[in-house]
């Protein structure tokens, strides 16, 4: 006798066979969802912003007894005024404090602002500042931005982009040489990196500028400046960013390199590496194949990172060198409460932030393989 | 062998030189006998600026500036710096000079509401006795040495120790000084007896009301030192029994809080306040009604203060009320008054005087710049005129400060910051400047100016080249333009029957309009004067095709005090002007018309470019209508205005117009008009901005990003260069007082002062006067009087000593100059002895 043995699952039904989603439906739908889901993290992340920014509205009280305080004060630096019958003198104040909240939108109610600011943000029409001008003198946030990006790529972008680049291919042939002099100088060498970079500016700026007096203290060429556009102020401007990157590299370098290098060990010591060294193949096509390849969206992601990142400049940085970058004015539009200056670099590194989060993940699916944008189970993006 | 080579020529090298010097010369060196006369040197030929060139940069930080002008990078750092470190550096290298100002000064504010606030707490200094103690207990040379590290004066009153009030009536101000001197004792133990007045008990040290702690909650600013005083404050009155909380803020924390709160809710008790003067004040009257009563301000503080009747009432004949107003008719009277208000606004003391700060300006030892003594090196208008390389012309001169442009320029509603006003000031010329060391007028491009003031006025002289001249009454000509009609673009005459309480009559120098030229090469010209009144009254007027609100305040202002100004005539150019108003000198109540408005100096053609731009909408002159409209602030220097004005000139230069024609057309030609447009576009090709000025220096080039402006000299500028010489450094005085070491009671005692400037006599002419103190043994002041002339830099007192208790003494002297603001002091102590 024999017994069926028991089927401890349950009895499949009629199998319901999933209809195959197509590749486009699938993407397109990964998309949208993607697309609205950093939407709305934007308007959320800016909204916070703005209100943090105007202290919840408690910046409204700080800015009217600002302005009386300023008045006040202006009252009695001002002989013409100040000797004026009390009453004249006070109407003076409050004429030009009821003109000063009217600039400041004071005379609005703060949710109103807050949802213009919002809405003009979100659709980039990024107004004009309220007490900051721009280096020309324009009261248009784009400008007050725009005019800060050239110093700011020149200096972050160019030493950021090359260095970046000299860790990777140092760290890839340092993970060959393990153990080697080279990589236990890198290895000892590595908590360099604790200090900022404006720290060790300080140091090079008194060597290199104050004692030896060889290379400026700071700012982006000298003064006065060379005509724009010569080679005399691409000479000068080369020579402004001799401290500036080697303060940058003092603090990148070695620790990039440093982790860049553990982080290719790792894939070097892969089965596959290892047959493929068994296999004979030259050294440049393991790097090539076996151990770039596969990293390669860890170094687009930290690569398209560090593009977004130069955005947000280097207030200390930039101090220490004088250098008109982005980060010394976001710096100085937080000290002076100019939300819409604050908003607008926020709304942009914002919208920068996620694009570059959207593109990603189809960047992945594109240098590798295993990625599927949308896919179910397994590696996807 | 090649041993033997080199010592052959060697020796014939040798001869050689024998044989050359003994043949050489032919005459024998002869002693000359040394100068014992410095060489006259030679008279002065340049004309415009010592230098040739400034070079402005920013630099954030002191610190940074310092080390930067030790390594020989920048030549001056123009800028306030307060550090005792940075200062100590500045001293220490022989290399580097400073200069110093003294604008700014630091006060306890303190919240008089009470007796209890609205949720039943006490405030002490609801008692005016416990804010006085409040000069007993604040121990200002403490705060003077030990937290400014030396860069300030100890402050009793709201006198600044270096402005001309406080040198009238330094008698009364170091009496005041004396009386108020630290004493904790003396503060505890009144604050003892009204505590206790006031229901509190003091328990384990510690006062208490209802049975709660009496706290104190102090306001305490972060940005300065004041957050040390702050910390000091709270330390004095924990040890005399109260309770503090230290609420440390920014300035934008504290406003809400000090200036916007009702002082009845007691969100605070006392405030680390602080003031600041730009420029040399010549008359403080008005700080008794603005610091210690509600004239001062419409401000919640303000509002709450309840004065002893003697100082202010509604009646407004109290002391301060009538030097408000300056209800004195002699200068005399006034200093009654002031006697009466220094003395009671300190048993007021709402507010708490500490110190006057001192900030200094670091810079090479090898240059020469004259400063503001209020203001310091960038705000003082003298500099462009002296600033110079030390016994050197040319040059270029590396200029350093915290920013360069702030904000857009353009002349009527552009940028005010220090950083933009110290460059563009440089590009400026003046009808009258301001004496950086006494802030009196001098005459730049005047020749002579006659003030005429009603009768009984309190109006003085100080220098030769105004007349003053007194009547009972000044009628106002009926066609002195006294308003503009924005309609038909003409003035409107004050017409019969107007008076006024002050005319200014000047004369400009009979070749103005010759030698003075726009730095586009346009010769000034009447029509700037009269484009400077229009504009004094047309953005102000809603018909106006470029009216702006945020005029209108500025204007009412004026308006409450002018009643006309006439062109007399045009050559010479003459200006009387009619007011309402008066300073005590008669100096400042020049009034010395110039094309310089508000923001900076301007052409009637380049401000028509403006106007035009602001007419159709395109530009506005200030920040409120800029950003009502959603246009672009207006800038003549950098950014996209210049695009718009560029095209506006381009059609100027085309089709010439005169803006205002119903009135300007009378005094400028269409042939000027086109020769002017013409040199404006060339200027604008040459140097790629519209900022054209008369002043020594011209604005040669802008580089906004690079944070980086130049100015070069102007060339065409007319006066020789060291025509403002005489104000490169001020003329302090130098006091030495000598005498008996001991006196008998009795006895008359004869005490010598001499007064020198490097070394050298001070002219008695420029001395106003010297004033001597008697302090007794127990700092009482017992006697003051003026010292006797005996000749220049000498003077003597001589003191009758009977009534003097035995014990030490001591006499102090106060020199006054008229030259310079500072008052200087010497002293010298000496014993009475028993007969």
């Amino acid at each position: 006798m024999s017994e069926e043995p028991e089927v401890l699952q349950p009895k499949a039904g009629p199998a319901l066979k999933k209809k195959p989603q197509s590749t486009f439906s699938r993407v397109a739908r990964y998309t949208f969802v993607r697309a609205l889901t950093l939407l709305l993290t934007v308007i959320v992340g800016v909204f916070l912003t703005i209100l943090i920014a105007n202290m919840g509205g408690y910046l409204d009280e700080i800015r009217r007894g600002t302005i009386q305080e300023t008045y006040t004060q202006a009252a009695i630096l001002n002989p013409a005024i100040k000797n004026l019958s009390p009453e004249e003198r006070q109407a003076w104040i409050d004429e030009n404090v009821q003109l000063a909240y009217k600039r400041y939108g004071l005379d609005k109610p703060f949710m109103v602002r807050t949802l213009r600011f919002l809405t003009d943000a979100l659709t980039l029409n990024l107004g004009r500042s309220q007490n900051m001008s721009s280096d020309t003198g324009s009261r248009q946030v784009r400008l007050i931005i725009l005019e800060r990006i050239p110093p700011t790529l020149i200096l972050f972008g160019t030493v950021g982009f090359i260095l970046f680049f000299v860790e990777l291919f140092f760290a890839l042939f340092l993970s060959r040489r393990y153990g080697s002099v080279l990589d236990k100088v890198i290895v000892t060498l590595a908590p360099m990196s604790a200090a900022p970079g404006w720290f060790y500016g300080i140091f090079l700026i008194l060597i290199f500028a104050a004692l030896l007096k060889v290379l400026p203290f700071g700012g982006m060429v000298d003064a006065p400046p060379p005509p724009r556009w010569s080679l005399e102020y691409f000479l000068s401007l080369l020579e402004h960013m001799i401290l500036p990157t080697i303060a940058i590299a003092a603090n990148q370098v070695i620790i990039s390199t440093y982790s860049w290098r553990t982080f290719f060990m790792i894939y070097s010591s892969e089965d596959y590496v290892e047959m493929a060294k068994a296999k004979g193949l030259t050294s440049r096509n393991i790097e090539r194949r076996y151990v770039l390849r596969p990293t390669l969206p860890t170094i687009v992601t930290t690569f398209a990172f560090f593009i977004i990142g130069v955005w947000t400049g280097a207030p200390i940085f930039e101090t220490v060198f004088n250098w008109p970058g982005l980060g010394r004015q976001i710096f100085q539009a937080v000290g002076l409460f100019d939300i819409p200056v604050i908003v607008g670099e926020t709304v942009i590194f914002s919208y920068l932030l996620a694009i570059t989060l959207f593109l990603l993940d189809f960047i992945y699916a594109l240098v590798d393989p295993r990625v599927k944008v949308g896919g179910q189970g397994g590696a996807q993006a | 062998m090649s041993r033997n080579r080199f010592m052959l020529v060697l020796g014939v090298l040798v001869v050689a030189s024998m044989i050359l010097s003994a043949c050489g010369g032919g005459e024998t060196p002869v002693a000359t006998p040394v100068a014992t006369e410095e060489p006259t040197p030679p008279p002065v030929t340049r004309n415009g600026a010592w230098v040739d060139r400034i070079v402005f940069t920013g630099i954030d930080q002191a610190e940074a500036a310092v080390t930067q002008l030790q390594a020989g990078e920048i030549d001056i750092y123009a800028y306030g710096v307060t550090d005792a470190d940075v200062f100590a550096t500045v001293k220490a290298d022989p290399n580097l000079a400073y200069t110093t100002a003294f604008g700014s000064y630091t006060e306890m504010t303190l919240n008089q509401a009470g007796p209890e606030f609205q949720d039943g707490r006490l405030n002490p200094f609801y008692s005016a006795k416990i804010r006085e103690a409040m000069n007993w207990l604040m121990d200002r040379d403490y705060i003077a040495q030990e937290i400014y590290g030396g860069l300030a004066i100890p402050k009793y009153t709201s006198l600044n120790s270096n402005f001309a009030d406080y040198a009238r009536y330094v008698d009364t101000c170091r009496a005041l000084e004396a009386k108020y001197a630290y004493d904790p004792a003396k503060a505890n133990e009144i604050i003892t007896a009204e505590m206790t007045a006031l229901g509190a008990e003091l328990v384990d040290g510690k006062w208490n009301y209802k049975g709660a702690p009496v706290t104190l909650t102090g306001i305490i600013r972060v940005e300065d030192e004041r957050s040390e005083i702050g910390e000091y404050m709270a330390a004095q009155l924990e040890s005399v029994g109260f309770t503090v909380d230290r609420q440390l803020k920014t300035m934008s924390e504290a406003s809400p809080i000090w200036v916007r709160s009702d002082p009845t809710e007691g969100q605070w008790n006392f405030y680390t306040g602080g003031w600041i003067t730009t420029a040399v004040s010549r008359d403080d009257a008005t700080n008794f009604g603005f610091f210690y009563t509600n004239l001062g301000s419409g401000a919640p503080l303000w509002q709450s203060y309840v004065n002893d009747p003697a100082f202010h009432n509604e009646e407004g004949t109290g002391v301060a009320d009538r030097l408000w107003v300056n209800d004195f008719t002699s200068m005399e009277e006034r200093g009654e008054l002031f006697a009466q208000a220094l003395e009671l606004a300190n048993m007021e003391s709402q507010r708490v005087w500490l110190v006057d700060q001192i900030s200094f300006s670091p810079q090479s030892a090898n240059l020469e710049v004259t400063y503001d003594l209020a203001g310091g090196v960038a705000a003082a208008q003298i500099y462009p005129y002296t600033i110079r390389f030390k016994g050197q012309e040319g040059g270029t001169i590396r200029w350093a400060q915290p920013a360069v442009l702030g904000d857009p320029w353009n002349p009527i509603g552009g940028s005010n910051w220090v950083y933009d006003t110290s460059v563009y000031r440089a590009t400026t010329d003046y009808a009258a400047i301001a004496d950086p060391y006494t802030g009196l007028a001098w005459p730049q491009r005047i020749e002579s100016a006659t003030i005429t003031a009603q009768t009984g006025l309190p109006i003085a002289k100080t220098l030769d080249w105004v007349n003053l001249e007194f009547a009972d009454e000044i009628a106002v000509p009926a066609d002195a333009w006294a308003d503009w009609d924005a309609t038909t673009q003409t003035f409107i005459p004050a017409g019969d029957g107007v008076t006024a309480l002050l005319k200014s009559t000047v004369v400009y120098e009979a070749d103005l309009f010759d030698k003075m030229t726009w730095h586009d090469g346009s010769p000034l010209s009447i029509g700037d004067f009269v484009m400077a009144m229009i504009m004094n009254f047309d953005p102000a007027k809603p018909e106006s095709a470029i009216y702006d609100e945020a005029q209108v305040p500025s204007l009412e202002a004026f308006m409450s005090y002018f009643k006309g100004v006439k062109i007399v005539s045009t050559d010479p150019l003459t200006i009387e002007t009619y007011v309402d108003f008066y300073y005590l000198d008669a100096e400042a109540n020049v009034w010395a018309w110039y094309p310089n408005y508000s923001y900076g100096t301007a052409s009637w053609h380049a401000l028509t470019l403006g106007i035009q731009a602001e007419a159709d909408g395109t530009l506005a002159f200030t920040a409120d209508k800029a950003e009502a409209n959603s246009v672009e602030w207006m800038s003549y220097i950098s950014g996209p205005s210049l695009e718009i004005l560029e095209g506006y000139l381009a059609a100027d230069v085309a089709a010439p117009i005169i803006p205002y024609a119903p009135t300007l057309g009378q005094y400028v030609t269409a042939e000027e008009a086109a020769a002017r447009f013409a040199n404006l576009q060339a200027w604008y090709d040459a140097h790629h901005h519209l900022w054209v000025g008369t002043g020594p220096f011209y604005l040669e080039s802008v580089f906004p990003i690079e944070g980086s402006v130049t100015l070069a000299r102007n060339e065409n500028f007319p006066d020789p260069a060291d025509k403002w010489a005489r104000f490169a450094a001020p003329k302090l005085a130098v006091v030495d007082v000598t005498g008996p070491a001991s006196v008998t009671i009795g006895t008359d005692a004869t005490f010598d002062i001499f007064v020198t400037y490097e070394d050298a006599p001070y002219p008695q002419a420029e001395i106003s006067s010297v004033a001597f103190l008697l302090f007794d043994a127990t700092g009482n002041l017992v006697a003051k009087g003026e010292a006797t002339a005996i000749a220049d830099g000498q003077y003597q007192v001589v003191l009758p000593t009977t009534g003097l208790a035995a014990g030490s003494n001591k006499l102090e002297v106060a020199v006054t100059s008229v030259v310079v603001s500072i008052p200087s002091f010497g002293a010298y102590e000496f014993v009475t002895t028993a007969p």
